[in-house]
Order: C-alpha cells, then structure tokens, then sequence
C-alpha cells in the first residue's frame, strides 16, 4: 500500500506532535510510530519545560542563554542556544493557550521553580525557571498536543515501524513502514519528512528510557553513511531508582531534596559549593559515581540516598506525587519517612542528527542539507545541548525545534515529492524476509544484554582509552554475532519479536557510534569524562564530532561551535 | 523467586481459539511482571506478543488482565503476587495476538468527546489566568494515561461497546472542569446521549482498576450531574 | 467474562436481580388487588396470604425490598457526590441494616396477629 501526504512525521512524541500540529496549518500530514501517540517517553518526562517568564522570581532570555551554554560546557552552539531560550517564552504561553494544565502560582499566573543548571545573575544562585505540572509536565503536555491534533488535519498512523527511508539524489522522498498489525509493507511519499523519534537510551543497561528508545532512525542514517553528530555525549541522570532506573526528577532537588552518601553527609557542596545539589547533571552524576568508588555509597554499596525528609509532605504531595508512588511501588519507600536509595542512570543524548535550527537534516559539517528531510527532538542534534543538558531545557527543545521543523517542511514548494522509486518497498521486503528466515540461531535478547553491560561498563559517567578500545573491538564481535540473530515467530501479524531484532541491530550500530566518538575526542567536556584526559581542551577541541561509517570505515570530521556571546570560561558552579 | 506465568495465547496464523500455556520464571524481589514477561520474550518464546514501552506506568502499553482484574504489568510487583500468575488480554476488545487487543474502538470513544480545549476567546498575550484552587478540579483527570485499564474493567462496556466508557467520560470531564474552557454545552450534549454517563452504573471497578488511582466515577457522577442540570433546564 | 467479583459490581448483581424480582412480583400483586371485588373475597385473600408460605414469602418480599431500596439510597448518595471511598462502607452499612432490619421483623411476619 502506498500513502501519500504532503508531510509526514515519524514519531508521535512531543516533538512529533508539534511538528504535525504547525505543518497540518498549511498541508496534509501523515504521522507514524511504533506506538500509540500517548505511549511516547515524552510523557515520562517529569520536572518541567524552561523559559524565562519571570513569573516568580525576575528572570531573562540572557540568563537562560547563559545557562544553557555553560550546562553545555560551552560546546552549545550560540546561535541556537538563543533561538530556543528566545522562543522558550511564546512557547510556553502557547502551550498553555492549548489548554496544558500547568500548576499555578496563588496569583493564577504559571508556576516556577528551581531546576539544576538554571541560575539568575550568570550562575550567581539558582533560579525559578521550570514551569511545571506537578512532577507530570511530558504527560501534560503530551496529552495537550495528542488532543489538538484531533482537531487538526493529522492522520495518525499508529504501530507502523519505518524500516526505511527513502534518500536519493540527496532528497528524501518518503519512507518504508511495516503495519506492525498485518504484516504488511507501506510506503508513505512526502514532500517533506521529519524524523521525530527520540532517544536511544536503551543502549545502556542502566537507563531511564523506555523499552521502545531504541533511535531506529538514527540506525538507518548511519548504515547509510550519513553523519551523526557528538556522539559521545550522553547524559546519565544522577538520581535513578536503584536498579530500575527509573527517573526521579531533578524538581525533587528543586524543593529542598539533597543526597546523602552512607557517611550521612551531604557530598555536592565539595563539588558545586555555589548551588550544590543544583548543579548540572554531568557534574552530580559524577560527584555520585566518586563517592561510591572512594567507598561513601550506602553500605559501602553502589548508590547513595536523596533525602527528602525534609521538603514539607504537602509539597511532596502536590508536587512530586508521581516520585511519591514510583518510591513507594518499586521501592518500599515512604520519601517522607525514609531517603530513596538512587544511583545514575543513562538519561538523554546530546548527539543526534546533525540539523540546523529549522531542522534541516544536514549532510556535511559545512551546512549542506538533505532536502526534504528534518529531525527535532532528542533525536536532532541542533546542537542546543552542547556536551551536556540542562533540565528542563529538552521539552522546551522538542517544543520549538519540532514546531520550527513542522513550519519549514510544511513551506517545501513540491509538496507531493517525485514519488517512490521503484524497489524501495522490495528492499525492505528482503530485509523482513532475510531476518525472518535466518536461521543463526542467536537471540536477539542476548545480543542486546551483552551490548547494554558492556556500555555501561565501558562507556557511562567515566572513561577512559583502554576501556574505550575494549568496548570497540568487542561490539565488532557483538556485530558480527547480531549478524545471526534468528526468530521464533514466523508470523506477520504482529510480529514484536522481528522488531526487537530490528531495534537491536540499530542498537548495536548506536553503541559503535558512541564508543568511537568517545574513543577519539581526548578531553573531558561536560557527560564526555575522560579519566585519561581529565580536563577541558579548549584549544583542540572546541568542535562538534561527525561520525560516519562509509564501506565499513569510521570517518570522522569536525564543525566549529557557534559562539556569540560567551567566551568559554572554566565551567564552576 | 519462581513464578509459574500462565498466559493465554492465540496465534492468528496458527490458532483457532486461545490457548493456555504456563512458563515458570525467576524473578528478583524488586522486578515487575513485566520483567518475567520480557524475561520469557527474549530467552525462552520470541513469539510471546504484548505491548510495553516506558516499564514504570506512565504510557499505558502494558494494560492486561493478570489474576482477573486490569491493571498495568509493570505497575505490579512479583513479590505481591501469588506463585500463579494468570495473564491474560484486557477484557472487551477484540483480541489481535496473545496479549495485545485492538485498542481502535477505545481511542475512537476518546476522539468523539470533544477532547481539547474550546475557548476562541481573543488570546491575552501571556497565559491566561487559572487560580491554584480552579487547577486543582482537573489535578485528578489529567492523571491519565489512557491505558484502558477502567474501560475494559466497566461491566457496562462489556455490555453495550457504543457506551462512551469510563476513560472518554474522564476525559470530557477533564475539560467540563477546567476553568479556561468554554466548550461544556457542546460536550455535555455528547456525553448525555443513551450511550453517554447517564450508561453509568456506579459500579466502582473502574476505580479500583486505574492504576493512576483516578477517582473514575466521581467524573462520571459530575457529567450524570450536569447533564441532569442541563436537560431540566432545557424541558422548562 | 470472568472478572474478579468486587464489592461494586456484586452490589450491582444484587441491584438488578432484586429490581428484577420486583418488577415481576408487582404483575401478581396487581392482579391480586384486581380481583378484590367485595368483603368475601377480601376474606379469602387474606386467608390465602396468611399460610405458612406465604408468610415466608413475605418476608423474603421485605428483604428484597430493602436490599434494593438501600442500595439504591446508597447509589444516590454517591452519585450526589458522597465520596467514592466510602461506597463499600455503604454497601456493607446498608446490608447490614437490611439484615437488622429483616432480622427484627422475623416474629411479626412469621407469628404476628393479622
């Protein structure tokens, strides 16, 4: 079967949904997920969404800015930077026009609080910047722009898994999707395409993301051999559940929360004396990690407590009553009787698909672009992160950068694209049909344990050369084995266990991408920590790393950051 | 821990009805059901089919009846169930495979509320104003992640599938109450039709099955109310 | 459908077989009032209802009765706005004081003057 819209989107997550709502403005929009839109991660997305509204405290775009690019260790580009803090503000007032119901303040205005990173003065003490839903603000909004949509033109395209996308002459004209419920191979043609699809979180062992983060686009680009862009950056949150990983938002900080190693002290004021427990996340994911290994975890164990004894219960129940039940379900823990036991967990990329700030997906370090193809969300690299994110700030992310994605591709002048080629549908056809009928004999779940542990052994909060090589050489033999993944269910319909295989191999070429760019950038900037090069080199490597793989070698190239305003400065908090 | 999963199958390829099959499987005293699940996926049957993604109860995948009731896989502890356990495809939807039903006539009935908010009021330039007290009314239906667990729970539904269900009347309700919202006479006409609230009847399983504890049937009872309001008003 | 039976929806079974009961129980008793045509049939009548049986039905009549009339007072308090955690208080209080009541009504239904 072969659609055909003017746009279509692929992923129904935050950046997705907005995408598809400011394209459906000017044309026909197809979106299309692996899941139903609600079920996104987005929507475990718990602190907030930055800007700078002032509405508690005074605040400016400036400050944002600022924050924004020192979080990002100063390899945030500038320019970007601005565009996102500039329109932070619109977009939250949008938001809330659209009917997000965000807590308040008793004046009736949209409340604010403390979130790490976010300071006024240029980092002088923290700032009330997060607008926040109680610890629910991804669901919020989430379940806001899934409801407009259904007013809106969109055509949703639920449980279709692109296996493809289509790239010739340098435009994209579409993309190939297996109807997960039949079986069937689908062709959707496009004017424009924007890839919306999130993390890949699930690389890791340890992770905050869901089962379905798996960057299956990012996957398709790279065996294309077109760029990803700093790769190596990915951020782990301080403070998952114990064993789970499970997220407990950084807003528990933001109320008065602290951590506690099993001496019974508070630890951050040695490593951000200013705003402590506040800081950014790389550095508390470190500061973490340090307690643990120098023998101050709990018990002499691998996690430290986050007290929140001493935030008032009435705000643990309205503010964080989601970090309430998630303690008391999979902890045993009353968080207002008993500190909740929380160790780092692989949280957000930074890397992505190379974009410029319309979400061009762009194919060269020096600005060429992909027509017809855009990226927005966790799995664009504008690069507004830099080499590590501030909180709060990816929703806003998604937000603006899907909207401005949706704007540009819904402008493109040929809306209906040249159509398919021929043997694009057939292509993927093979592939199905090759996975289907490999008989190898190795599962696909054992590939991808094997893959998560040695991630998170080799390749989490610290590294180091001889780690990194490690890893390097034994994901080619993980590959190499991947190449024999075989499956039990010869059914079409609703076939999970051939998606599996799919996401897999994608994860397996993920986990490359991020050892070698690790394995190459010899300095330690922001979730990037070199133990082997410990400090920041300005001088070499103030640059955004482009990998990619063409006939089997790894190319690298480099794109110089963006700096208007702010000259990189020693990163203190 | 061993756990013996008994799961109820069907193959659409292969079945012609459902079938049991027990797996027996490990589980550690802080892991989900959904870890045996996925446990049993990826080392013992590929062809084991539900639907999951988030694994901590926020995007409703992993809606399915375990031990005869609706609830969430990964919202439920091995450790609180017995040695049993019974997994079986949420009740009063068509069954696609195994664990996962077609979940088409449940978004359908979310589409058909009016579920966004009216208000063509000219826009202030900032937000527009709502006291913390007016946020409060829609702290409870904004909780929801439309997992299904109460519709498939509702003997009303069971009955009569054109019945809007506990999870659309949650979401009228969530926009009934809010205070920017201008589109209650609309909506309440939608949801006071034979198939609307007035269906309702008090049953409470909706309530014990949210796993997001959504008090369910106080929304209802609020549209019962206003929809009564309305048409005394309108036979005057 | 086999569902766990939960207090709400066995009180809901008990609502609707006990309407049911009602509602086919009132076609007798109409017909019955029908047929009083004079004082000698009156006597008749009552003599009938006035048997061992009969009395038993009566009873039983009361408790169905006051099963549904209570439950259905709870139904109205709730949907009125009482709070939903206390519908199983409710029902239990309500199935309580129907039994009481049934209870204490037993010597006058069973043996009482007529």
């Amino acid at each position: 079967m072969v659609h055909r819209f003017d746009t279509l989107v692929i992923g129904s997550g935050l950046a997705g949904l907005s995408a598809a709502i400011e394209a459906s403005l000017q044309g026909t929009v197809a979106v299309i997920a692996k899941l139903y839109p609600t079920r996104c991660h987005s929507s475990a997305a718990q602190g907030g969404i930055a800007a700078a509204l002032g509405n508690e405290e005074p605040d400016s775009i400036e400050w944002h800015v600022y924050d924004t690019v020192k979080g990002g260790d100063y390899l945030t580009d500038q320019d970007a930077a601005g565009t996102l803090c500039e329109d932070a503000i619109k977009t939250v007032i949008r938001l809330e026009h659209l009917g997000v119901p965000f807590s308040r303040t008793p004046q009736g205005k949209i409340a604010q609080r403390r979130f790490g990173g976010h300071t006024r003065d240029f980092g002088a003490a923290p700032a009330r910047r997060a607008c926040y839903s109680a610890d629910r603000t991804g669901l919020a909004i989430v379940n806001t722009l899934y409801e407009q949509c259904a007013k809106q033109p969109v055509a949703f395209f639920p449980e279709y898994h692109v296996l493809d996308l289509v790239i010739e002459d340098g435009r994209c004209l579409g993309a190939v999707a297996l109807e997960l419920r039949t079986g069937e191979i689908c062709a959707f043609e496009a004017g424009a395409t924007i890839i919306a699809t999130g993390g890949y979180g699930r690389v890791f062992k340890t992770t905050s993301n869901a089962m379905a983060s798996t960057g299956d686009l990012l996957g398709i680009l790279y065996s294309k051999g077109m760029p990803l862009e700093d790769m190596e950056f990915f951020q782990f949150h301080p403070t998952g559940l114990l064993g789970l990983g499970i997220l407990v938002t950084e807003g528990a900080r933001g109320e008065g929360g602290v951590l506690v190693n099993g001496n019974g002290e508070t630890f951050m004021e040695k490593y951000a004396p200013r705003i402590k427990d506040l800081a950014p996340r790389d550095m508390v994911s470190r500061a973490i990690i340090t307690e643990i290994k120098e023998g101050r975890g709990i018990g002499g164990n691998d996690y430290v407590y986050l007290d929140l004894r001493n935030v008032p219960r009435k705000t643990l129940e309205t503010r964080l009553p989601e970090i309430m039940t998630f303690s008391r379900i999979y902890m045993g823990v009353d968080p207002s009787e008993k500190p909740i036991p929380v160790a780092p967990t692989a949280h957000y990329a930074m890397g992505g698909i190379p974009t410029d700030r319309d979400g061009r997906v762009l194919i060269t370090e020096s600005g060429a672009a992909v027509e017809g193809l855009f990226a927005a969300g966790e799995c664009a690299c504008v690069s507004v992160h830099g080499a590590n994110r501030l909180g709060c700030n990816s929703l806003l992310d998604t937000v603006v950068f899907g909207r401005r994605a949706g704007m540009k591709a819904a402008a493109q002048k040929d809306k209906s694209g040249p159509g398919m080629p021929p043997g694009a549908m057939e292509r993927a056809r093979e592939t199905v049909s090759s996975l289907l009928n490999n008989k190898g004999g190795v599962r696909a779940g054992a590939i991808k344990k094997e893959l998560q542990e040695l991630m998170m052994d080799k390749c989490s909060v610290f590294r180091d050369d001889a780690g990194l090589r490690a890893a390097a050489e034994k994901i080619e033999t993980i590959r190499q084995k991947a190449g024999n993944i075989s499956i039990d269910d010869k059914g079409e319909k609703f076939n999970t266990e051939l998606l599996d295989a799919i996401e897999t191999i994608h994860l397996v070429n993920l986990g490359e991408a991020i050892v070698h760019s690790a394995l190459q950038r010899t300095e330690s900037r922001g979730a990037h920590c070199r133990q082997d090069y410990p400090e920041r080199d300005d001088g070499n490597w103030l640059k955004h790393t482009f990998i990619r793989k063409k006939d089997g070698e790894i190319h690298f190239s480099f794109k110089p950051v963006s700096i208007t305003k702010f000259k990189p400065e020693k990163r203190q908090y | 821990m061993d756990k013996t999963f008994r799961i109820k199958r069907f193959a659409p390829e292969k079945d012609n009805a459902s079938r049991w099959e027990d797996f027996s499987v490990e589980l550690g005293p802080h892991e989900r059901l959904l870890d045996g699940l996925v446990r049993i996926k990826e080392f013992t049957d590929g062809s084991l089919t539900f639907r999951r993604s988030c694994a901590h109860g926020m995007c409703g995948s992993c809606a399915m009846k375990i031990n005869g009731r609706s609830r969430l896989a990964c919202q439920t502890l091995a450790d609180d169930m017995p040695e049993l356990v019974i997994f079986e495809p949420l009740p009063a939807f068509p069954v696609i495979k195994d664990l996962v039903v077609d979940m088409e006539p449940f978004f359908e009935k979310i589409r058909s509320v009016m579920p966004y908010l009216v208000n063509d009021e000219p826009l202030p330039g900032r937000e527009r104003p709502q006291s913390p007290e007016e946020m409060e009314k829609i702290l409870d239906s904004i909780r929801c992640i439309l997992c299904a667990c109460c519709t498939s729970s509702c003997p009303v539904y069971w009955g009569d599938k054109q019945y809007l269900g506990p999870a659309a009347l949650v979401k009228a309700a969530r926009f009934v109450l809010d205070s920017r919202d201008r589109g209650g006479k609309a909506r309440l006409d939608l949801v006071s039709g034979a198939h609307g609230a007035a269906r309702c009847h008090s049953i409470y399983n909706c309530v014990e099955a949210c796993p997001r504890d959504i008090d369910v049937t106080r929304h209802i009872a609020i549209l019962k109310r206003q929809t009564l309001k309305r048409g005394l008003r309108g036979a005057r | 459908m086999r569902y766990r039976l939960t207090t709400g929806f066995f009180a809901f079974i008990l609502n609707r077989l006990s309407g049911v009961i009602l509602a086919v129980f009132l076609i007798p008793h109409f017909f019955s009032l029908y047929f009083i045509g004079d004082a000698a049939r009156y006597e008749a009548i009552r003599g009938f209802y006035d048997t061992p049986v009969m009395r038993f039905s009566e009873l039983a009549l009361l408790g169905i009765v006051l099963a549904h009339g209570l439950n259905g007072i709870r139904l109205i308090l709730l949907e009125a706005g009482a709070p939903t955690r206390l519908q199983k208080v409710f029902f239990w209080t309500a199935l309580s004081a129907g039994a009481l009541i049934l209870l204490i009504s037993i010597p006058h239904m069973m043996w009482g003057a007529r």
